[in-house]
């Protein structure tokens, strides 16, 4: 609150302590007349999401890619028909240059969705992250979502904020009203204080989507919250109806409160270790000598701890001497990795593909 | 500026700027707005800025080219004239650790001469400063500063290939702790990298550059300052000591407080750039030439590591330790028999460095 002073004369000047503006009174009323001193940031909350400017791309380094599942770290692509489109990780533009990488998603048809199609870009996020929202309580807290958007479309995009089980959905909307054109949105949605949510654990709490094209069933009326599953808003643009038509995506943050605050400038070594907390690849190597038939083992600790004990596959391995392959005693720290060895002698397993991580939600 | 509705009654509301005002019979209130609301704290582009971590040396001075604490430089073409070392900070002020550079000789630099203390930030660390472009950001560089001299200091704010700089300069009492904030404008012209792995902005603080290392202090150019023309040469005093801590660089015309982050994240911070490791590898050999690897996993680095010994560890029965790095976090350890029987390399020391 300001405390002007009492009784001002005309052209009496006054410094807000708290914001720096200074203030003039013209006889009639106190006028702001620019800053005394610059204006202190206003004060930035965490971002639930993670690498929402769309830095790390463990799987491809940029490389593009049609399937479903996970595109750049953290970010999933789902489709329910096959080759609709492509995804991968952009250079933003000179347009942006605050924002250097974006998710981008091109149609590779005219594709009109059936009913129970769906077609988004989502990101899970754990429940430990977004205990203090209390969604499912009476003291559910309201967030705001913000990000940059593009595409060669205009209109309204939609996309939504659900619950893992899909019990719960609210479609939002948004305008993008010049084609290939960085647009920035802040959507605020209120807390959910119904239905079941799951607040705490290692478990998925809450999606995030953008709405590629989905079908009917999965679109709703924007701005409310729903007892089923949407994906968008009724209405909005479908991008795979249209040939060639994009979206892009970056700078995306998911905060507490009914304000959009700046995004969150981390370190690089935090964004990795966050993204790697759910999927990590490794180049282990084994030489050893062994007789016939013995199980070599070498152990492997993880860049960093995992959600949960991790799915670890081996896309290719090279083997000389040695064969099966398998990795045990898996925990959310390390594994040990076995290989049988085929006679006696020297044996060498290298996984070619990389040794590969995932507890992703 | 605001244009307050005239003649307004009590509790009349008026907008501006997403703030709404409430008259209350005497002057307009904001409303909604708490007076206790904390400033926002920017992010901190300089890693280590508050010299906490010092992975190669643990406090021991050095006088090497080179890193000192970790993501700091001192460089110089004239090897010799300075001692660098963590030593105790300005307490009082919340930092217990600075980088001090004391003068080993009263040296008068020749016209090229260099001699600074810098680092180096990556890119995809300040793409939003968008430097090179119409939308280039201001950003404040804030520092706790201390020196046995007085007089006016500098340094300067260049892009990596040392085409673009910003020279600055600061006043310091002799032996007195100073906190210095400069604000600098974002570059609008040439060509650097704001995205990716590559070195982009460096900060450095001038310890006596060379007269063809200095110019004018406020002004960007398009060649490479160490400092400003006239500043005090610390490498020009017997003794001259130099000491730095609390670096925040940040977007922005404002300063904001030093972030205080935990130690894990510093540490994990730095290990992006630089980690010493330990390997070993153990087996029972049937006889010479048997070759046996093991994994290495550290944590995840900026680029595929150089490594390089640190410790000689404890061999027995082999005739080579090889260590190799295959990605930015792991690698592996390969040792070779040198006859039958137990062979191993215990507790070899590497340091990894994926440094800009």
């Amino acid at each position: 609150m300001i405390d002007f002073p009492a009784s001002p004369t005309v052209g009496q000047a006054f410094v807000d302590p708290a914001t720096g503006l200074r203030w003039v009174w013209d006889g009639t009323k106190w006028k702001a007349s620019g800053l005394a001193t610059p204006p202190l940031p206003v004060p930035m909350n965490d971002n639930r999401l993670i690498n929402g400017d769309m830095r790390i791309d463990q799987r491809n380094g940029g490389v593009s890619g049609t399937a479903v599942g996970y595109t750049i770290d953290r970010w999933n692509y789902q489709g329910a028909q096959p080759s609709k489109g492509g995804w991968q990780r952009l250079p933003s533009g000179a347009l942006l240059p605050w924002f250097p990488y974006c998710l981008s998603f091109t149609s590779s048809s005219a594709y009109v969705s059936l009913a129970t199609d769906f077609f988004q870009f989502q990101q899970p996020i754990e429940a430990d992250m977004v205990s203090d929202f209390a969604w499912g309580t009476a003291s559910a807290e309201p967030v705001t979502l913000s990000f940059w958007a593009n595409s060669n479309l205009t209109g309204m995009f939609g996309g939504s904020v659900k619950n893992a089980a899909g019990t719960r959905s609210y479609p939002f909307s948004f305008s993008l009203p010049t084609a290939q054109t960085w647009t920035k949105i802040a959507i605020t949605i209120p807390g959910d204080t119904a239905g079941t949510w799951v607040m705490s654990g290692n478990a998925a709490s809450l999606y995030l989507l953008f709405d590629l094209g989905t079908g009917s069933t999965y679109r709703g009326p924007a701005n409310a919250w729903a007892g089923t599953t949407y994906n968008g808003a009724t209405g909005a643009v479908s991008v795979v109806g249209t040939n060639g038509g994009t979206f892009s995506v970056t700078g995306v943050k998911l905060e507490i409160g009914s304000v959009a605050t700046s995004f969150n400038r981390q370190s690089l070594a935090k964004n990795m270790a966050d993204c790697q907390r759910y999927y990590s690849v490794l180049a282990p190597r084994f030489d050893g000598y062994g007789a016939a038939g013995v199980s070599a083992s070498v152990p492997i600790t993880y860049p960093t701890t995992m959600r949960a004990a991790p799915t670890i596959t081996f896309p290719s391995s090279a083997y000389t001497n040695c064969s099966a392959l398998s990795g045990t005693n898996i925990q959310t720290t390390g594994a040990v990795a076995y290989v049988t060895v085929t006679a006696l002698g020297a044996f060498n397993w290298s996984p070619s593909g990389g040794m590969i991580m995932s507890a992703e939600l | 500026m605001l244009d307050f509705p005239a003649s307004p009654t009590i509790g009349q509301q008026f907008t501006a700027a997403g703030v709404t005002w409430i008259w209350d019979g005497a002057k307009w209130l904001p409303s909604g707005l708490s007076p206790t609301v904390a400033p926002g704290i920017n992010d901190n582009r300089v890693i280590n800025g508050d010299m906490r971590i010092d992975q190669r040396n643990g406090g021991v001075s050095g006088t090497a080219g080179g890193y000192t604490v970790d993501r700091w430089q001192y460089g110089t073409n004239v090897a010799g004239h300075f001692v660098w070392q963590r030593v105790a900070g300005p307490a009082s002020s919340g930092f217990p650790y600075c980088l001090l550079l004391t003068s080993q000789a009263a040296y008068a630099p020749a016209a090229s001469d260099g001699f600074a203390v810098y680092q180096a930030i990556e890119a995809d660390m300040v793409s939003d400063l968008a430097w090179g472009t119409a939308n280039a950001q201001p950003v404040t560089l804030s520092f706790w500063v201390f020196s046995s001299l007085a007089g006016l200091f500098s340094g300067c704010v260049r892009n990596f290939a040392a085409t673009r700089s910003y020279p600055f300069s600061f006043n310091l009492s002799a032996s007195s702790w100073t906190k210095v904030a400069i604000t600098i404008p974002g570059d609008t012209v040439g060509t650097w990298v704001m995205s990716g792995n590559a070195a982009s902005v460096t900060v450095l603080f001038d310890l006596g550059s060379g007269s063809t290392l200095r110019g004018p202090a406020g002004a960007w150019a398009g060649t490479t300052y160490n400092g400003v023309t006239g500043a005090v040469s610390v490498v020009g005093t017997l003794n001259g000591q130099f000491a730095v801590t609390g670096v925040k660089l940040e977007i922005g015309s404002v300063t904001t407080p030093f972030n205080r982050q935990s130690l894990a994240k510093s540490m994990a911070d730095c290990q992006r750039y630089y980690q010493n490791t330990t390997m070993a590898c153990r087996s029972n050999a049937p006889a010479a030439g048997a070759i046996y690897c093991s994994s290495v996993a550290f944590a995840c680095m900026r680029a595929i590591p150089t490594i390089t010994a640190t410790g000689a560890g404890s061999p027995s029965n082999i005739s080579q330790a090889i260590p190799a790095a295959d990605s930015p976090q792991s690698g592996y350890f390969t040792i070779v028999s040198a006859a039958a029987g137990d062979a191993y390399a215990l507790d070899y020391g590497y340091a990894l460095s994926a440094e800009l």
